[in-house]
């Protein structure tokens, strides 16, 4: 199971180089577009409390920017590698966090304007401590807490779905990413929105 | 437009998480046990240690086990032998040498009031010694007392049995403050936010872990590849440590991996498409 991913990686990829042969004598082209995105990001939907009434984080606008591109492969099958990166939010210069989602996708078009997508990404999330100390309320009186000093990350494989509306070189997507899919008590899905644009090369 | 796109890139998230120490202590096995102490009487608040016993699962499952970017597992562990003092005893954190030798002080005249030693993982008990709580309405303090350099080995988690004021909440506000106690044992200390568990005081309903919980855990105790939920130290297991520098400057994002990976999956795109050219034939 510890190959999981890079296997997953690797079907993608020769199903990539594949098509790519039979399509390539086509359009003398392997990449035949590069995608740029920008959009939104909202990380473990309906699992994060928002308020003391206990409401669930069901949006954020977390802006997230990516850069992919698009390997026609045989049939209506297209194999959409990308990056995306969840913009730095920080508290007051004192942790600054950055999300990365390094993606590889398979496209089916079952109709000109629609495409279907699923595949993996690596999800690395990064915090950046300044340092510094805060005091905060602590019941009866008052605390000094610490701001860690450090630079941390954590990475994730995530399962991803998602669709996508196309209008010519614009597309609009919604993309989902699956973490610890196969561990229930720990699954939880994020989504993105994206209006991508298509260069076409 | 303009107004849409200002919206877009204005996050509505906030976070403000801290630790409870300023050298970033935290348990040095992402695996953590959970017991109650066997002995514990909790008479004032009117629960008996299965009672308390049942608070811990829900506080693991419902709040710090459910963090995917986070490798920590804390298990629900069930009773850990009596220790005499945890009932009356002081709590004192290690560094503290007053505390420490009012402990002893009070030991000596009763046995029972004397220095709670030092636990390994968590400890959960109830105590009613009003010294170790600032006051009657606090519900509970946690001390990680016993240390490994800067790791933390185990942790004390008193509930406040000088006062009723725990045993008059609704389950679901105990089971919110022992998770919260469990977060200052793991090394956590308070959010400014309210709708974190870390907040300082309880609120109306709790039902999950705030963005800044969420973030404070995944730092102290970070994922390193979790193979789709399969492994807890999978794909990334072998990068080893997972700081990458002492003291980077803070907002400044970690452009050269970032590029150097994009650049890699570009070359690996280029050369991929000059071995697959298509040949060329000449014209009959």
């Amino acid at each position: 199971m510890l190959r999981l991913h890079i296997y997953l990686l690797s079907v993608l990829f020769c199903v990539a180089s594949y098509g790519d042969r039979s399509i390539a004598s086509e359009t003398n082209k392997s990449v035949n577009s590069f995608v740029f995105n920008a959009g939104t990001y909202t990380e473990f939907y309906n699992q994060v409390q928002i308020d003391t009434t206990g409401r669930l984080k069901e949006f954020d606008r977390a802006p997230t920017v990516g850069f992919g591109m698009k390997i026609p492969l045989k049939h209506e099958f297209s194999f959409l590698p990308e990056m995306n990166w969840v913009l730095p939010r920080k508290s007051g210069e004192r942790v600054v966090k950055n999300v990365f989602f390094f993606r590889a996708d398979l496209g089916y078009d079952p109709m000109e304007w629609f495409r279907i997508r699923g595949g993996t990404s690596i999800a690395w999330l990064n915090q950046q401590g300044g340092g510094g100390e805060e005091i905060i309320n602590n019941g009866n009186s008052t605390s000094t807490f610490y701001y860690p000093t450090e630079n941390r990350s954590s990475f994730n494989n995530t399962i991803d779905l998602g669709v996508e509306l196309l209008i010519k070189k614009i597309s609009l997507r919604f993309q989902t990413y699956t973490f610890s899919a196969l561990e229930p008590r720990r699954r939880q899905i994020s989504y993105s929105i994206f209006i991508s644009y298509y260069w076409d090369r | 437009m303009k107004f849409f796109i200002l919206m877009l890139f204005i996050s509505q998230t906030v976070f403000a998480w801290t630790l409870n120490n300023n050298f970033t202590g935290s348990f040095k096995d992402n695996r953590v046990d959970v017991f109650i102490d066997e002995g514990t009487v909790c008479s004032t608040n009117m629960m008996t240690p299965d009672e308390l016993q049942s608070l811990i699962e829900p506080a693991l499952d419902n709040f710090w086990n459910k963090v995917p970017t986070s490798n920590l597992r804390l298990k629900d562990a069930g009773f850990s032998e009596h220790i005499d003092t945890i009932n009356q005893g002081r709590l004192c954190s290690p560094t503290n040498e007053t505390c420490i030798q009012d402990g002893i002080n009070a030991g000596n005249i009763d046995p029972l009031k004397g220095l709670i030693p030092a636990v390994n993982d968590i400890v959960i008990a109830c105590n009613s010694n009003p010294l170790n709580f600032g006051g009657n309405n606090v519900l509970a303090v946690t001390i990680p007392n016993k240390y490994s350099g800067k790791k933390i080995v185990g942790a004390l988690i008193l509930i406040n049995d000088s006062s009723n004021v725990f045993g008059g909440l609704s389950r679901n506000d105990q089971i919110g403050v022992i998770a919260h106690e469990i977060g200052h044992a793991l090394g956590l200390g308070h959010s400014k936010e309210n709708a974190s568990l870390m907040y300082y005081r309880t609120v109306e309903q709790r039902k999950r872990l705030g963005q800044d919980d969420i973030d404070g855990i995944s730092f102290l105790y970070p994922m390193k590849g979790d193979l789709y939920g399969f492994s807890e130290n999978g794909l990334m297991a072998s990068c080893g440590t997972i700081s990458m520098s002492k003291n980077p400057p803070p907002g400044n994002p970690p452009f050269l991996p970032m590029g150097a990976m994009l650049f890699l999956m570009i070359l690996g795109f280029e050369v991929f498409r000059l071995f697959n050219r298509p040949k060329t034939r000449p014209s009959s």
